[in-house]
């Protein structure tokens, strides 16, 4: 990706968005004593790189990824993302997509679009122009006047996307983005995203608990553990830049794949457990 | 991708199709009401149902004109209105305020709003003697004993508005940047909004009720009083007038509201 040249003018700004976790330690208290959703986590993400946080549900991947958004803060442990410790949200650098698409019923997706840049007080003429310009980038652009209500779940999930990418953030962070849509909207979207990834840049974070997602749209794989989500595994994926839907059957694809399930197998068996409430 | 049809996105065509329906829908429930005023007229010509109580549609139209000839009507209309709107005032102050502070938290909800529901199931109006004890018989009692009854419904539909909003929409707000007045115009407003407006419609009606009891039980003046009045005198085309009346006073009330309420939540699907 980075042979690209069109992407070498935005990789000068945009170098800064690399992300190191450090010894990161999620508790929440409950009746009974706390619980400990994440333990002693540290990895890192270089900048420009499009990552999976992979996991069985109820593994804190949700929360690490607030963690880094600065929604949450951890109880032990810190986040730095371009070198600066994140304390609390930083819209200037940013933008979340949230597993549900988020957006305001009451508002047109124009204006759903808008909303990061509003918050900026971007002027209104600047704020339509960038509008327009993300819509196009998801292929939303005839859809702009609509309520929320009036689109299928994906291009709401798109327009979630295009609110997020009108920011032009050096992070971009996404929960669990397709968790709700049918598996070709699916397969469809990983495919754009990991387009869009290529052609704007910018470091991105992404968490899912398909392994087969994981492994086919991201360049780096952080696998967690069952509660208390613990580091399983981090895993360089060295496939081809370009990632077709058709990799999945091919060898190598498997054997990536395989390496995860081996890891996180026994997670997955005991995901259910009791003691897991 | 191409899931919403091009006509549920062509604004004018869709426009054009809800005022058909709209029209036709308005049509039919004036057919209604047009048959039960004839139905009404001819049963008591008929003497099917006696006219001397239940009058028609046609006596108590005379009856309203004579009463307006004696100034019998907008005294007594202005009373009750007048009256009913400071009671909406009150309650929509005290209700509004208490909705939103008893709504921000789960725990304030869950522990305030099964007692409010209950006190609102409550016969209000046994407590009437005990207004007039503590307020007197003037329009002090009255306000607060209507106000009382619009309070209930808007303090529980805007708590239940505030709840509305979403964990999910206040974190999306936080993850932009937003200030305070940016999220209370984008969020907070306008989830709340459709369900005050709720309250609002459900409020005014209620406290109305709690007006024309009160003039009913203890006034000289007003809507209330005067449909006592004309019962006990037996003037019963009187009463019906001021039945009626009360009645359209309510309803253009609600009407008002309801059309606030659509308005705003023209958002939902």
């Amino acid at each position: 990706m980075s042979t690209q040249p069109t992407r070498t003018g935005q990789s000068a700004t945009k170098a800064s968005g690399g992300i190191t976790v450090d010894d990161v330690t999620m508790e929440y208290p409950t009746p009974s004593g706390p619980l400990t959703a994440l333990q002693a986590i540290s990895f890192d993400i270089p900048s420009g790189v499009l990552a999976s946080v992979v996991g069985a549900s109820g593994c804190g991947k949700s929360t690490l990824l607030k963690i880094i958004a600065g929604l949450l803060t951890p109880t032990r442990g810190t986040v730095t993302v371009g070198g600066a410790t994140i304390t609390r949200p930083v819209p200037e650098h940013i933008a979340v997509v949230f597993q549900e698409d988020a957006l305001l019923p009451w508002y047109r997706i124009q204006d759903n679009v808008a909303l990061g840049l509003a918050a900026r007080r971007v002027p209104k003429a600047k704020r339509r122009e960038a509008v327009a310009a993300a819509l196009e980038k998801v292929g939303l652009s005839k859809f702009e006047r609509a309520y929320p209500h009036e689109l299928s779940g994906g291009m709401r999930q798109r327009a979630a996307l295009a609110r997020a990418l009108v920011l032009e953030p050096q992070v971009l962070l996404l929960d669990e983005p397709f968790a709700s849509l049918d598996e070709q909207t699916r397969n469809l979207m990983g495919q754009e995203l990991r387009t869009l990834h290529s052609r704007i840049g910018g470091t991105m974070v992404m968490v899912t608990h398909s392994l087969t997602e994981a492994v086919l749209l991201s360049d780096r794989v952080v696998a967690l553990s069952a509660r208390p989500g613990r580091l399983r595994q981090e895993l360089v994926i060295d496939l081809p830049d370009e990632r077709s839907v058709d990799l999945i059957d091919t060898q190598q694809f498997g054997d990536f794949r395989h390496t995860l399930w081996q890891n996180l197998q026994e997670d997955w068996l005991t995901q259910d457990a009791p003691a897991d409430g | 991708m191409t899931t919403s049809t091009p006509a549920a996105l062509g604004p004018t065509a869709r426009v054009r199709r809800l005022n058909w329906a709209k029209l036709s829908l308005a049509l039919q429930v004036l057919a209604v009401l047009v048959a039960f005023l004839v139905l009404w007229e001819v049963l008591s010509r008929t003497e099917v149902i006696d006219p001397r109580i239940f009058s028609s549609p046609t006596l108590i139209w005379d009856m309203w004109w004579v009463l307006l000839d004696r100034g019998l009507i907008w005294p007594h209309l202005w009373e009750t209105t007048r009256h009913l709107l400071w009671a909406f005032v009150l309650f929509t102050v005290v209700a509004g305020v208490l909705g939103v502070v008893l709504g921000m938290r789960q725990y304030t909800f869950e522990v305030f709003y099964s007692p409010i529901a209950i006190f609102f199931a409550f016969p209000k109006v046994t407590l009437y003697p005990i207004f007039l004890i503590a307020f007197g018989l003037g329009a002090q009692s009255k306000i607060l004993f209507g106000a009382l009854f619009g309070f209930f419904p808007l303090v529980m539909n805007t708590m239940v508005g505030v709840r509305e909003v979403r964990r999910l929409h206040l974190d999306l707000m936080r993850s932009i940047g937003a200030g305070p007045l940016f999220k209370f115009f984008r969020l907070l407003l306008p989830a709340t909004l459709p369900s005050f407006a709720t309250g609002l419609r459900i409020g005014f009606v209620y406290a109305g009720i709690g007006i024309l009891l009160a003039e009913m039980f203890a006034a000289v003046r007003g809507l209330g009083n005067r449909i006592i009045a004309a019962g006990y005198q037996g003037t019963l085309d009187q009463f019906w007038v001021y039945v009626v009346l009360s009645s359209l006073l309510l309803l253009a009330g609600a009407g008002f509201f309801r059309i606030l309420e659509l308005r705003l939540s023209r958002w939902r699907p």
